[in-house]
């Protein structure tokens, strides 16, 4: 009979599998220690490892299994199709993708990106855009400033 | 984008939805009271350097079940949005073109929506109020994943378009099974009006895209013009042959004579006889304004008309209640 590595009193029922720098180590824990520590339960008994796929550069207990930022569990996630923040994203990347991949194959996003992102706009296409929001809001006071000074650059290269 | 003609008669409404993610907080299911407060109080502050559009702003707490009802009946907020109130609102434009659901699924689906076939307009719109709301926040977004979403299903462009079709001719072909099954290995779904698991009544369908990663913008909404039009073309195929038999046209004008003189119309039978008088006016054989019977077609929705009739009513009274309000409507038009 296996021992809980953690309390080293019950009988360990589940089994984690982490990998930290290549490097993969199990670990056996009674029900009480995994809710304790964050890890779901619900699947009792062994054999799940396979879910728990490997994880690197992170040092917590089977990183993959709980969202450090949100607290997400595996298990919530998988019962509930929802991710909880961000960080959800890389911390269950292993069991996403294989979620994202039958969703739409397996495909790097292309369209849109945030501005913020986006390579520096030129003062010439800030201007642009900032004339065609002018417009749109019809504010053609503020338009026609813009133009003139789009025209002015415009002359200028 | 290649000029493709499309048959605007048949195409209802447009409609196109940016799910968005702030930066800095965590998402819908892990937020607590206070973050959903402070999330929506400042969503409010900033679409008020919006100039294109004035929103007003609603928390759904005070939203009645009812006024809830008949705005997911106009497709102006999801039904999940309709249903889960707490710590959410909505920004309305005054043009009911634009809205922003803060804390649905999502911390925010923004949405345009107009009449008839205009998804390039309501793309550029929305691009405008997503870029100034990104302005101000900053959005949850991964090179790989594009704009990071609570469900992994809306990952890449968080866009999802839609054009709202009425395909009478199609439908009593027995047809839509095999559409809907042509359409989907294009990434297309066809579905009934309020989307998700809900009826076709009235021969309304919703045509969208289902996948947004690894396909930009510009390209989701070429496709969908393409498969609008391809579906457009058939149903005016169909249509051209049934309507020269003369127990269709019976049909159009009997559904006419229904409902100008009913005194009792369940919704059943009111989206049944509606589908024929639309198709009547989109074929020229009745004339009626389609965008005032498009507005009828909302209004006699359940919500919508406890909402006019000034509170909750029964399944009896609403029947009563809608008979009434299409007499009224068809005798303007005469
Ligand atoms: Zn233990
Ligand atoms: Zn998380």
């Amino acid at each position: 009979m296996m021992l809980c590595e953690n309390c080293k009193k019950n009988t360990a029922t589940t089994y984690f599998k982490q990998t930290i720098n290549g490097k993969t180590s199990e670990v056996f824990l009674c029900s009480e220690c995994a809710a304790k520590l964050g890890l779901s339960d619900n699947f009792s008994g062994f054999g799940f490892d396979s879910v728990f796929a490997p994880f690197f550069g992170r040092t917590s207990i089977a990183p993959s299994s709980v969202c450090p930022t949100c607290g997400m569990s595996l298990t919530e996630l998988s019962e509930g199709g929802k991710t909880g923040c961000p960080e959800c994203y890389h911390a269950f990347r292993e069991h996403l993708a294989s979620v994202i991949q039958r969703v739409s194959g397996n495909k790097k996003h292309c369209g849109k990106t945030p501005q913020a992102l986006r390579k520096e706009e030129t003062e010439l296409e800030q201007l642009r855009r900032k004339l065609e929001e002018a417009v749109a809001a019809e504010n053609f006071e503020e338009a026609t400033i813009l133009r003139d000074k789009i025209r002015d650059l415009e002359k200028n290269v | 984008m290649e000029k493709i003609k499309i048959d605007e008669a048949m195409v209802i409404s447009s409609r196109i939805r940016f799910a968005r993610n702030l930066k800095g907080y965590v998402f819908e299911s892990k937020m607590t009271d206070a973050d959903r407060e402070k999330l929506r109080l400042s969503v409010r502050e900033a679409v008020k350097s919006f100039r294109e559009e004035e929103f007003d702003y609603l928390e759904m707490e005070q939203v009645t079940n009812i006024q809830a009802g008949s705005m997911m009946e106009e497709h102006l907020i999801s039904p999940a949005f309709a249903s889960c109130k707490k710590g959410s609102a909505l920004l309305l434009g005054r043009s009911k073109q634009l809205s922003i659901m803060i804390n649905e699924e999502d911390h925010l689906r923004l949405q345009a929506m107009g009449n008839g076939f205009c998804l390039k307009g309501l793309y550029d719109r929305l691009d405008r109020l997503d870029d100034r709301l990104e302005e101000t926040f900053g959005y949850a977004f991964d090179e790989k994943l594009g704009y990071l979403t609570t469900c992994p299903t809306n990952l890449g462009t968080g866009m999802r378009a839609s054009v709202m079709l009425h395909l009478p001719a199609m439908t009593a072909s027995g047809m839509m099974n095999r559409l809907i099954n042509s359409v989907s290995p294009l990434g297309i779904t066809v579905r009934g009006m309020y989307g998700e698991g809900t009826q076709a009544s009235g021969c309304l369908y919703q045509v969208s895209n289902q996948v947004s990663l690894g396909i930009g913008e510009e390209d989701i909404l070429e496709l969908l013009t393409k498969v609008t039009a391809q579906i457009c073309h058939s149903e005016a195929a169909v249509r051209e042959k049934l309507l020269k038999d003369p127990a269709w046209q019976d049909e159009i004008f009997r559904a006419y004579g229904i409902l100008r003189y009913a005194r009792i119309l369940s919704s059943a039978e009111f989206a049944a006889l509606f589908s024929k008088i639309r198709l009547g006016a989109e074929a020229g054989l009745l004339s009626l304004n389609r965008s005032a019977l498009d507005r009828l077609f909302m209004h006699s929705q359940p919500y919508s008309l406890m909402l006019s009739g000034g509170g909750s009513l029964e399944a009896g009274q609403r029947d009563v209640k809608r008979a009434e309000l299409v007499r009224e409507a068809l005798s303007k038009e005469e």
